[in-house]
Order: C-alpha cells, then structure tokens, then sequence
C-alpha cells in the first residue's frame, strides 16, 4: 500500500481511529495486525519471508543474551549470516551469478547455473539492517533482548517505516511500544501537518521532476546537453522529495499514533562537504554504517592507508545496499573518492581560500562549498538514476559535449513538463520548497507561523491541499526507495 | 492549541521537547472526551473550510477554462458531443453516435439538415458514455426515430481501462446515478474514485489532467488502434475488500485487435444491451455499423453485433491505424454513405 495512495488515505484515518479506541494492552497486536495487512497489500507471500527474519532476530536476540563467552559471538554471526544471507538470496544472487556468467564466457569456462528471477520483497534492506541492528544492540549490551514476540514482531513490521524506514535502533523504538500513548490533539495535528507536507512533496515535486527524468534517462542519447543537466539536476530534487517526502509521511503517521521516529533529512543540500551530506542525507541508513561497520572496521583511529580501505569499503557496500548494480557500486565509489579527496586535498585548498583572501568571507565560502558540494552529489546521482552502466556513462560524457537543446520533436512539443511554462512553475515550486525547508531550521520562524490564529494558518494548508489537487501527480507513482 | 507541536526536529527538537512537556500538562488537565471533542470539533470545521476552498477553486478555474482554453482542454469532443445532445431540437428524427472515426465523418455541428443531428465523439469515453450520450439526446427529445451507431470493432474492447476512462468518462459523465451505475457494474474502486472526483470538483481534476498529461507518454490518447487492455485489477487491500464484497465480474481476457474477442466485455455488452432497450421504448431503430476498416486489419464479429460487415479502404488513406488523413475525409463519407445507405445528402454536410 503507498502513502499515496486512496487505500491508505482509508486505512490510515480508520485504523489510527479504532487505535484510540482500544485499550493500552490491545493496541499492540491491533498495530502488528494493521502492519501486516500494509505488507500484504504489496506481494502477500513474502510476508513469510519477514516473519522468517522476526523469527530469527528474536530467538538470536534470546539466545545472545543467555549465551556466555564464544558462544554470544557465535550467535551473533549465526543470525546475521541469516539475515544477510536471505538479502543475498533475493537481491545479490543474480548479480553475482550474472558477472559470474560473464566471467566464466570469457575464460571459455562452463557454468551452468542460471538466474533465480526472483522479485525483491519490498523494503527487504529496510528491515533486515533493521533487525540486524537489534542483534548488534543485544550482543554489544547496549539493549536487553526482547521476550515479548508481539513487540519484537511490531519492531521489525511497524508500518509506517516498514518498507522504506527511517532504519530504527531498539532502543529507539521498543520501549515506545509499552508506552500509553493518550489521545493528544496537538500531537495529531502536528504529525498530519508532517504527512500533507511528505505528501506535498512527493507527489508536486518529485512526481512531477520523474516524468521530465524518465524521458530523458530513458533515451538520453536524443537528448542535448542542457536537457540531460537538466535531468540531473531534476533527479537530484526528485530523488530528495521522494525520499524525504516519504520519510515525512511516515515519522507523521507514526507520531500520530504517539511513536517518535528519529530524523533522517537534514537539508542534504545544504550540506558544505559530502562527508556533511552524509550526516545530513539518510541520516537512519549512513548512522548504521558508522556504528556497525565504520567502527568495527577500525574508523578513524588508524593509519591513513587502512582508513581510506575503510572508507570506501562502507561507501561500496553502501552502493550495494541500494542495488545489485554495478552503476550502484560505482555510486558508493563515487562518495568514498569524493570523501577520500577531500581530506587528501584540504591544505591545498585551505591554501588558495587564503591566498585568494576570499576565506574571510564567510558567506562566499560557504555557498562555493555548497554549491560545489550539490554538483558532485548530482553528478554521482547519474550512476545511481541511469538503466545500465553503458547509459550512465554516456550521459557522464555527455553533460558537456552534444548538441545544447537537441531534443526529440516529440517530447517537447507533446510533454507538458516540457512546456516552458510548466518548468517556470516547477522552478518555482522548488524555490518554494527551499525557502520552506530554510524556515524550518529557525525555530523562532517556525514558532511563529504555529503561534498565528487559525484564519491565517489553515490557509497556508489550504494552499498545500489545492495545490496537490491541481498540479500533483495522482497516479500513485511508488516510491523509489521502495525498490530497496 | 496545535502550535505546541512542530515538526521540524533537527532545529527545533529542544523547542519541541518543551512545547510537548508543557501541551502534555495542558491536556493532563482536561478529560478525554473534552479533548475528542474539542480535536472533532476543529477537524470538522477544517473540513469544512477545505470543501468551500475546494469548492470555490473549482468554479473560478472552470471560469479560466470556459473563457480560455476552449479547444484545448482533453475531450473537448465528448464536451461539444454532450452539448449537442443537450441542445437537440424538435426537428431532429435521426441521430449519429460514433468513435472518432465517425467523429471524423460526422462532425458535430457539420449536419446537413435540420433533421440529423451528429453527437460523434470518441472511443475513450466507451459504450457506457455513448449510451448517456443517447439517453441525453432521448431525454431532450423524445421524437428521434433513427440512430445510427459508428463503431471500429476493436473498440468494443473498451472495459473502461484507468489511462482513458479517468479523463474522457470520469471527466465528462458524473452524475452522481452514472457514477453508482458503474461502480456497481465494475466495482473498480479506483474508478469510482475518479469518478467520485470528477464529480466533486470537476475543473480541478481537469486541470491535474492537463497538468499531468505528460505521464501519459503517448500525444493521441483517444486513437483506438488497437483495443484497450483490461485495467489489472486492484491489488490494494482496503479497495480491494470492496470489490470482494460485492463480488466483481472478472474481467474477460484482452481481445485480439480489430476484433472485440469472443464475447463483449462487461461495459460493453451491458451498455448495448441498454442502448437496444433505450431505442427500443422510445421507438427509434438502432443501426449499429462498423467504421470503415483498412484492407490490412482483422475483423471479427463473433457475437453479429454489427449489421453488417465494413467498408474497407486502402491503407494509403488513413493516417495511422484507424484514422484518414484530411483530404480523403470527403471521399470516405461519401462512399460510407453510399455503401451503408445512408439518409444522408453528403454533398450538403459543412466543412467545419
């Protein structure tokens, strides 16, 4: 079921209606029930697969606890080999298989194993780094181990970020379960304020950005150098508002029914460095690398050589983490190079800032940085949008080279989105957006506006409502993070 | 009181904190019920100002497109087709419905006569709106004695697919009885959800129509080249339940092209019948034929829904499956008139 879609502009209201009604003891099995009726709605037979990883994690979780010595550390490898095992299964089996293929082709060797063809389950990444991190917790110390199956199950399942997270740590999410949560007016509104924006998001911005993207990454050969920037750039917004949007959408349901789900945007694109983006762009995912993988592997207390491997070892298995795809490969690559650089290059550039005498001017410095900072993003986000490698790598070469407005008569003369007009309105939408977005890091703006009377605030949502009406893209476009 | 709460955690997440705490207390204070009703209360006049802003909106874009964009707008034959059966005189004895071929052939407001009247539209709008079509016609007056049915065989296959039906049916046929009709024939909820806001604000899902018409990725939405695939079935639950519960007709498998498949589906067997029935009490003869066809395309009348069979013309004349390029258009009409014997005076029906 996507946020938006009409079955869940049905189920949400019902289901969080007959919440309040239910008493403290009952609430949890009615949101487990309401959960998987969510996941059922996508491919109901891989529900299986996520109580198989519930069943896993929650018996690993026991087991771990109990266990003493070698025996802790054997659990711990036995439950995450699972767990990345079933992942390497359903989306890493017929990568590797395939490069295997072309391998064996090469060397003229025989190999007769083919491809599985087996469809991903929806947000399967989500929920098993999800449950992983709460083995992790449990065999680290830092969380008990759960005996209540139904809260465990709720853990894993909670669906407003079942499919798509924010990726939750135990200690975040578990004890919110037992928590009463009464009926709180303010805390309703606030959370429905968070999804009519995800919502405004999604399906203004973004939805509208893809139908211009997908032309253009589509065929990008037909397309002149200004449009396929344009995409770029057009992908880096819709990729954001898709995802934050989503993100939006689903730390609003959940504060509705009184879960507080952690951050996972802090305007990206703001960000003055990439290794800043990182903190700031799917803040849930790139904490989880830190704390499980960055760490473990030694982080920053080593030796420049084994620290820059670390880096790009988390980068490339970020990459992989987002697809079974060389292009997403190349992606991490890009960001652990673009971090690496960086560091490898900062006394030089501290350098030419002082030489140049524009260092002492905060604000020069800062929007070189950042804008600097959005294009290698953006041009990363090529290998992260193209449909193969071969196509990524034309546009990369391309951005420069072919004919400025050469496009196919077709599209612009047939496509509203390309009606100048149309990209005057978006430009400004994004604008919009951005100014939006800035308000919402001063508080005292933010406060504020919520201290205005109603005649001048319902307005503003009025305003957002119509808007979706009028412009948006009610198709039910899924999310792209979905596809992880 | 919902200015305690804000949602813009990174910033404000001390703030929040605080405001939370302190919105807490406030309501620790007051009953359960109170705050209910209180969050009742406001949600309902929320909705409220939502309807009249919604409302408004509407009329004041309708009043943009009726004053600007006239041609434009997506199915603006199905709009001037309503409207000439909305507006038919008692002189009229003899009606042309048709697809968009006919359209081509017998364009409102081209009439030779007085007595013929031409409400040709599209495809996309399928059996169902040609039947409302008549039904309006009928209504206006009750005196036509002949109808005349133009139809490519292959559209037959029209089931009300989402791609079409959402902007030429939904768009233009939403009364509220023709919207209950449909879903109870389709129970296709996602249709009866466009349906439901075409009804609701009209102007403004035609203005998202235009404004999302690039999703589409194909310019002439309304050439019925090839039958119309069968829309998937819902797979959402929560939508899905209703159509369990009101047992869906399942859906026949999609017909080949040029033909309508082995049996009409459900919108199209159940409007014809009705168009029979319709002409039937009011005394009209109902002639349903089919548009000329390319020498190249198949046809199949399975079930002898058509009179006859086509007039068939060289490929050479039409301009992509289905349609003739403009300068052939007088010369098929008059041998479609010719061949099907047609009342009509081909010489005296106006250029447009």
């Amino acid at each position: 079921m996507l946020f938006n879609s009409l079955s869940f502009l049905i189920f949400f209201p019902i289901t969080t209606a007959i919440y309040f009604c239910l008493p403290h003891r009952a609430r949890w099995a009615w949101l487990l029930l309401c959960s998987a009726a969510f996941y059922l709605a996508f491919i109901p037979k891989y529900l299986l697969i996520l109580l198989l990883v519930i069943a896993i994690d929650y018996v690993a979780g026991l087991v771990i606890e109990s266990a003493k010595g070698g025996w802790r550390r054997a659990f711990l490898i036995i439950s995450l080999v699972a767990n990345i095992g079933l992942l390497a299964l359903f989306k890493y089996f017929d990568f590797l298989n395939a490069n295997v293929h072309a391998l064996s082709a090469f060397l003229h060797w025989n190999y007769p194993v083919h491809n599985l063809g087996w469809l991903l389950p929806i947000g399967l990444s989500f929920h098993t780094f999800q449950s992983m991190a709460y083995t992790i917790e449990v065999f680290l110390g830092r969380q008990r181990a759960e005996r209540h199956p139904g809260y465990y199950a709720l853990y894993v399942l909670f669906y407003p970020q079942l499919v798509a997270g924010p990726i939750e740590r135990p200690q975040n999410l578990l004890p919110q379960f037992r928590q009463q949560h009464t009926f709180h007016p303010d805390r309703i509104y606030s959370g429905l304020r968070l999804m009519l924006w995800g919502m405004f998001k999604k399906v203004v911005i973004a939805d509208r950005i893809a139908v211009i993207v997908d032309a253009i990454y589509g065929h990008p050969q037909a397309w002149g150098c200004a449009w396929l920037v344009i995409a770029t750039y057009g992908f880096a917004i819709q990729i954001y508002c898709d995802f934050s949007g989503y993100t939006d959408i689903a730390i609003g349901a959940a504060r509705v029914l009184g879960i507080r789900l952690m951050t996972n945007f802090d305007r990206p694109y703001a960000a003055r460095s990439v290794a800043e983006f990182w903190r700031r762009w799917h803040i849930s995912l790139s904490t989880w690398f830190r704390d499980y993988l960055y760490i473990p592997l030694g982080g920053n207390r080593v030796g420049p050589i084994r620290w820059a491997i670390n880096i790009m070892i988390v980068f490339v298995v970020s990459g992989l983490w987002h697809g079974a795809s060389w292009t997403f490969v190349i992606w991490g690559a890009l960001h652990g190079a673009y971090i690496l650089l960086s560091r490898w290059t900062r006394t030089i550039r501290q350098k030419l800032w002082d030489a140049t005498g524009l260092g002492q001017f905060q604000f020069v410095t800062n929007a070189w940085q950042i804008f600097i900072t959005f294009n290698l993003v953006a041009f990363a986000w090529i290998f992260f949008r193209a449909q193969s490698f071969a196509s990524a790598k034309w546009i990369a070469g391309h951005l420069v080279r072919s004919p400025i407005l050469m496009h196919p008569n077709y599209a612009v003369n047939a496509l509203p989105p390309f009606d100048r007009f149309d990209l005057i309105v978006m430009g400004g939408i994004v604008l919009i957006l951005e100014i939006i977005q800035w308000a919402r890091t001063k508080p005292q703006l933010s406060q504020s506006f919520f201290a205005q009377p109603k005649w001048i605030r319902w307005p503003a949502y009025y305003a957002l409502i119509v808007t979706i009406l009028w412009i948006g893209n009610l198709g039910s476009r899924s999310f792209i993070y979905f596809q992880f | 009181m919902d200015r305690q709460w804000d949602e813009f955690e990174p910033a404000c997440a001390t703030a929040t904190a605080i405001a939370e705490r302190a919105s807490q207390l406030d309501h620790a204070a007051r009953p359960r019920n109170q705050l209910v009703l209180e969050f009742l209360k406001t949600a309902f006049l929320f909705s409220l100002g939502l309807l009249i802003v919604i409302l408004f909106c509407d009329w004041r874009i309708g009043r943009h497109f009726y004053h600007t964009h006239g041609e434009d707008l997506i199915g603006t034959d199905v709009y001037h087709g309503i409207n000439r059966a909305n507006t038919l005189s008692p002189s009229v004895r003899t009606v042309y419905l048709g697809d968009s071929v006919a359209h081509q052939l017998f364009m409102p407001g081209t009439e030779p006569s007085p007595n013929v009247r031409f409400i040709t539209t599209n495809q996309a709008i399928s059996m169902a709106g040609q039947y409302y079509l008549l039904q309006t016609a009928f209504r206006n007056d009750p005196s036509v004695h002949t109808v005349y049915f133009f139809y490519i065989p292959g559209c037959f296959g029209n089931n009300l697919p989402p791609r079409l039906s959402h902007d030429y049916f939904c768009g233009y046929f939403h009364r509220l009885d023709e919207v209950i009709e449909i879903f109870r024939l389709k129970h296709d909820s996602q249709l009866t959800a466009s349906h439901l806001g075409r009804w609701l604000m009209p102007n403004l899902m035609m203005a998202n129509s235009m404004w999302n018409r690039g999703d589409d990725d194909a310019p002439d939405l309304a050439t019925p080249t090839t039958p119309i695939a069968q829309s998937a079935p819902d797979p959402e639950p929560v939508l899905s339940l209703l159509d369990h519960c009101f047992g869906k007709i399942p859906d026949g498998p999609e017909p080949p092209a040029g033909s309508y498949g082995q049996s009409l589906p459900v919108i199209s067997n159940y409007f014809l019948t009705k168009m029979r029935a319709l002409c039937k009490a009011h005394r009209a003869i109902l002639h349903v034929l089919p548009c000329p066809l390319s020498t190249r395309e198949h046809f199949e009348d399975a079930q002898h829904t058509f009179e006859q069979a086509p007039m068939r013309v060289d490929p050479e004349l039409l301009i992509d499956a289905v349609h003739f390029k403009s300068q052939y258009i007088e010369e098929v009409r008059r041998k479609v008139i010719a061949f099907y014997h047609l009342p009509l005076n081909a010489s005296l029906i106006t250029r447009r």
